[in-house]
C-alpha cells in the first residue's frame, strides 16, 4: 500500500509540470434527462462540479448554480449558432471567503438548471450546451492557489457539449429574439422578459387566450344585451342600471380587448411577492406576474385570464382603473354600496369578464 | 380610498396615531404611527405608506390639481402574514416616503393627502390573521410640502 501511494504522489507531481489534461482543476459535466424537447416543456440540465485536484479548492459561488444561475455559466447554440444569455449580470463588491464554496478532493456537487429561462430557447433546432466559466477569482481568494491554478493553465471551468433537439413553438411560426428589451423573447407578438421559462409561456398564453375569450364576451354582452336594466350580471359587479355607467363599462370593455388582440403585450416573470400581478398604469402594455398568478387557473374566478383582464383595465390609456375593493365578497358589496366607484374598480371588471358562476 | 370592506368601523377612539411631517430634502415626508395601546395592533400595509409604490394610497395635488400617480397597481388575494405588521404596545413605526419616485412635481406647493390606513386589534400569541370584520380605520393629517431648491 506505501508503494501504490508513493506512486500516485509521483504521478501527480509529474502532473503539475506537463499539461493540464493530468491536472483538470475542477472538471465540469452536464447530464439531460432527454434529447428531444418541445417548447411547452422546461428544459432541464443537470450540472456536476467535480474536484480533480488533490488538495481542497474554494469556488467562486457567483459562477456556478449554486445559489441560482447568476451569471452567463453556458454557451448554447442553435445549429451553430450561438444564442443569447437573457439573464442577470451582476456588479457585485470583491468576492470574500464567504462567497465561496470548497470542494475537497475527489468531491462532487450537483445542481439543476432550468435553461429556457436563462437562454433564447425560441428556434427549432439542434441545441448545443456547454458549461463555461472564467473569472479572475473564481477560485479561492487565495493567492497562493491563484499562481498555482494559473501556472497550470486552469482560469476557467468547462464541460464537454451535450445537446439536444427542441422543436419551437406553435409548428415553427416565426419566433424572433428581441434584445433591448430587457433581453426578452418575441412569440407571436408577445414579449417575455424577466426569465420566464417555456411552462411560464405556455401558461400566460393560455391565460392570455382565456383573457381574450373573456373580453370579447364581455364586449359583446354589452354591446347587445337586449334588456340592460334587468341584467343580473352587470347589477351583480357594477350595481343598479345607470346608461351612463353602462357606456363607461361598455367602452372599457371595448378598450381591453382592443388592446389584448392589437396591442404589443409584455409578461415579466421577475417578481416574486405574493400578488397576483402588477402594472405601471402610466406604461402600457408590459404586465408583471408574481407568484398568486402562477397556482391561479386559467379561467373562472381569480384566474389567469381573470387576471390580464384586470390588469389590462389599470393602464390609463385603456381603462384608467383603480383597486378598490379585491375580491368576490367585498366586490359585491362594492356594487351595493357605490356603483359609481363599482365602475372605477380593477377586480369588479375582472369579474364581470370571468362570470363565474354565470349570470345573465 | 378605503377597501370596500363590510363590518369595518371608522372609530375615533383608536389608541393608534399617526402623524405626518416633511423630511430635510426635496420631496421627502415621514409618516408616524404609534401604538398607545396596551395591547398590539396589526397594520394591513396595502393601500398605506407601507406599500411604496404598489398601489395610490396618496393624493398629491399642486396648484389645486390632482398629480398623475405614476406608480404600480397590484392584484392581490387574501392578505397573507407578510402583508402585515405587528405594532407593538407603546412601539411607533416610522415610514420615508420620496414623492419624486412615484410623481412628476414642479417647484410649487404640494398637498398630500393620505387614504386611510386599515388596523385591528391583535391579542398577544395568535398568529397574525387579518380580519376584514374587525377593521378600523387609521386617518393620517394631510401635508404641506414647501418646494426646495436643490442649489448646493
Amino acid at each position: 500500500m506505501k508503494h501504490a501511494h508513493y506512486l500516485l504522489g509521483t504521478l501527480l507531481v509529474a502532473g503539475l509540470f506537463s499539461t493540464q489534461a493530468l491536472a483538470d482543476g475542477i472538471r465540469a459535466s452536464l447530464a439531460l434527462s432527454k434529447t428531444n424537447f418541445t417548447s411547452a416543456e422546461d428544459i432541464k440540465v443537470q450540472v456536476t462540479l467535480t474536484n480533480e485536484e488533490a488538495v481542497p479548492v474554494r469556488v467562486l459561488k457567483w459562477y456556478t448554480p449554486a445559489e441560482g444561475v447568476e451569471e452567463a455559466l453556458f454557451k448554447v447554440s442553435v445549429n451553430g449558432v450561438e444564442t443569447d444569455y437573457l439573464g442577470a449580470h451582476y456588479k457585485r463588491p470583491a468576492a470574500q471567503q464567504k462567497d465561496y464554496i470548497q470542494l475537497k478532493s475527489g468531491q462532487s456537487v450537483s445542481y439543476e438548471v432550468e435553461l429556457s429561462s436563462l437562454y433564447d430557447l425560441s428556434k427549432t433546432g439542434q441545441y448545443e450546451i456547454s458549461y463555461h466559466a472564467e473569472s479572475y477569482t473564481l477560485f479561492t481568494n487565495n493567492p497562493g492557489q491563484d499562481k498555482k491554478l494559473a501556472r497550470l493553465g486552469i482560469t476557467g471551468i468547462s464541460s464537454a457539449p451535450v445537446s439536444f433537439y427542441l422543436e419551437a413553438k406553435q409548428g415553427g411560426i416565426t419566433t424572433t429574439a428581441k434584445p433591448g428589451d430587457g433581453g426578452g423573447t418575441t412569440v407571436n407578438g408577445v414579449t417575455f422578459t424577466g426569465r420566464c421559462s417555456n411552462t411560464q409561456q405556455t401558461s400566460i398564453l393560455a391565460g392570455l387566450a382565456a383573457a381574450k375569450t373573456m373580453s370579447a364576451d364581455a364586449k359583446s354582452y354589452l354591446t347587445s344585451y337586449s334588456s340592460p336594466s334587468s341584467s343580473v350580471r352587470y347589477k351583480t359587479w357594477f350595481g343598479n342600471y345607470d346608461a351612463g355607467r353602462w357606456s363607461t363599462v361598455r367602452g372599457n370593455f371595448s378598450n381591453i380587448d382592443s388592446a389584448l388582440n392589437t396591442q404589443p403585450l409584455t409578461f415579466d416573470c421577475s417578481c416574486k411577492k405574493s400578488y397576483f400581478a402588477y402594472v405601471y398604469p402610466t406604461q402600457p402594455y408590459k404586465v408583471y406576474l408574481c407568484n398568486a398568478f402562477w397556482t391561479a387557473p386559467t379561467s373562472g374566478t381569480d384566474s389567469k385570464g381573470g387576471t390580464i383582464v384586470h390588469e389590462m383595465s389599470h393602464f390609463n390609456v385603456v381603462a384608467g382603473t383603480d383597486d378598490l375593493a379585491y375580491g368576490h365578497s367585498a366586490a359585491k358589496s362594492l356594487a351595493i354600496s357605490n356603483p359609481a366607484q363599482a365602475v372605477q374598480n380593477a377586480d369588479s371588471h375582472e369579474y364581470f369578464a370571468e362570470n363565474t358562476p354565470a349570470q345573465n | 380610498m378605503p377597501n370596500a370592506v363590510e363590518g369595518g368601523q371608522n372609530s375615533q377612539q383608536l389608541p393608534l396615531h399617526c402623524s405626518t411631517s416633511a423630511g430635510t430634502e426635496a420631496w421627502q415626508l415621514q409618516v408616524q404611527i404609534q401604538n398607545n395601546d396596551t395591547s398590539p395592533w396589526l397594520i394591513l400595509r396595502w393601500h398605506s405608506p407601507l406599500d411604496a409604490w404598489f398601489s395610490e394610497f396618496l393624493q398629491v395635488s399642486q396648484n389645486g390639481q390632482k398629480l398623475l400617480y405614476q406608480g404600480a397597481k397590484a392584484k392581490r388575494g387574501e392578505p397573507s402574514e407578510e402583508d402585515l405588521l405587528l405594532l407593538a404596545p407603546g412601539e411607533t413605526h416610522t415610514e420615508w416616503l420620496d414623492l419624486t419616485q412615484a410623481y412628476q412635481l414642479v417647484m410649487v406647493p404640494a398637498l398630500v393627502q393620505f387614504s386611510p390606513i386599515a388596523v385591528m386589534p391583535h391579542k398577544p400569541g395568535q398568529q397574525m390573521r387579518w380580519q376584514a370584520t374587525q377593521q378600523q380605520w387609521l386617518l393620517c393629517p394631510e401635508l404641506q410640502l414647501l418646494p426646495k431648491s436643490d442649489s448646493r
